[in-house]
């Protein structure tokens, strides 16, 4: 009787274990882009809603955002992104689907800066990014930072000759997403 | 005379500086507030979770004021009848967010998150408790 209650409790015990958190998500990830060229207005803009999804035994990351959520300090700049340079209607959302090479949690303490390969969908058009991310615990959260490098012809964003010289050649994008435990 | 003239040059040069104020705050204006924009919808979470389910597009960036029961609550935002996520203003942080509570809320519609499954909103306040 008692070796029956041990065993189940220890079978339950393990089960348990195995439930323990595969996934960290984030609904709330800061993404920023950089648009500027020196001496113009700064062209920036951050968007804090962006979702994440990163599952750690694969090292797999997927993350979404809606262009809409792009937060512009002038209104005026906001609506030209919108409507003008990203056509946010036709293409509401942006996603990134990738992976960190050899990420290991256990390891996070030794080892912070991973390889990442993956595709950048912006208005329809698909392309392969690579960067690297530097990882590190915040108390139970995992804090996940990288920055990408972008060009307005690779997503067929046409900037109209007018402000061709306003705009920077090289887009850069900072990203920082602080992923909780799903359960 | 030579006074005269010289006091409408004034006016003129006052004029011409006012419409450039003008002009200079129109075009650098903030985007408008969420306290201060009309809303394009106003009724429970759950309706709206199923009109929005129609189309989708229709509804992004237009302001709603939605009432519903927090289902889940955390430090960025609270979800309505476990679909819909409702992100707080910045530097908003309201008290007495408890699970089961009827809220009612102002936000932003950004969309359908499919990677979560949820209907997002940004910007959000509450309106009453």
């Amino acid at each position: 009787m008692i070796k029956k209650l041990c065993f189940w409790l220890i079978v339950s015990l393990f089960s348990v274990y195995q439930i323990r958190a595969q996934k960290y998500i984030t609904r709330t990830g800061n993404t920023q882009f950089k648009a500027s060229k020196e001496a113009f207005e700064p062209i920036e803009a951050i968007n804090k809603s962006t979702s994440v999804i990163f599952k750690i035994d694969t090292g797999d990351i997927a993350a979404q955002l809606f262009i809409s959520a792009f937060q512009f300090k002038v209104a005026l700049m906001q609506e030209h992104f919108n409507e003008n340079y990203m056509e946010s209607d036709l293409f509401p959302k942006a996603t990134f689907t990738g992976k960190l090479n050899n990420f290991s949690i256990n390891k996070i303490n030794e080892i912070n800066t991973y390889f990442l390969e993956g595709s950048l969908t912006i208005r329809g058009i698909q392309k392969k990014v690579n960067s690297e991310v530097f990882i590190s615990f915040k108390n139970d959260n995992i804090l996940l930072k990288t920055k990408l490098i972008v060009k307005p012809e690779d997503f067929n964003i046409k900037i109209p000759s007018i402000v061709n010289d306003k705009i920077a050649k090289d887009i850069y994008i900072d990203i920082s997403y602080e992923l909780s435990e799903k359960i | 005379m030579n006074f005269l003239k010289k006091y409408k040059l004034f006016v003129v040069a006052l004029l011409v500086c006012v419409g450039i104020l003008f002009a200079y705050e129109y075009i650098f204006k903030a985007p408008i507030s969420i306290e201060d924009i009309e809303v394009d919808y106003v009724g429970t979470s759950k309706e709206f979770i199923n009109i929005m389910g129609a189309d989708f597009s229709y509804w992004n960036n237009k302001a709603v004021i939605l009432t519903g029961i927090i289902t889940t609550n955390n430090l960025n935002g609270i979800i309505l009848d476990e679909q819909l996520f409702c992100q707080f203003k910045e530097k908003y942080t309201p008290k007495n967010m408890s699970i089961d509570t009827l809220i009612k809320i102002k936000g932003y519609v950004i969309g359908y998150d499919d990677l979560l499954e949820e209907i997002k909103l940004n910007q959000c306040i509450i309106i009453q408790p």
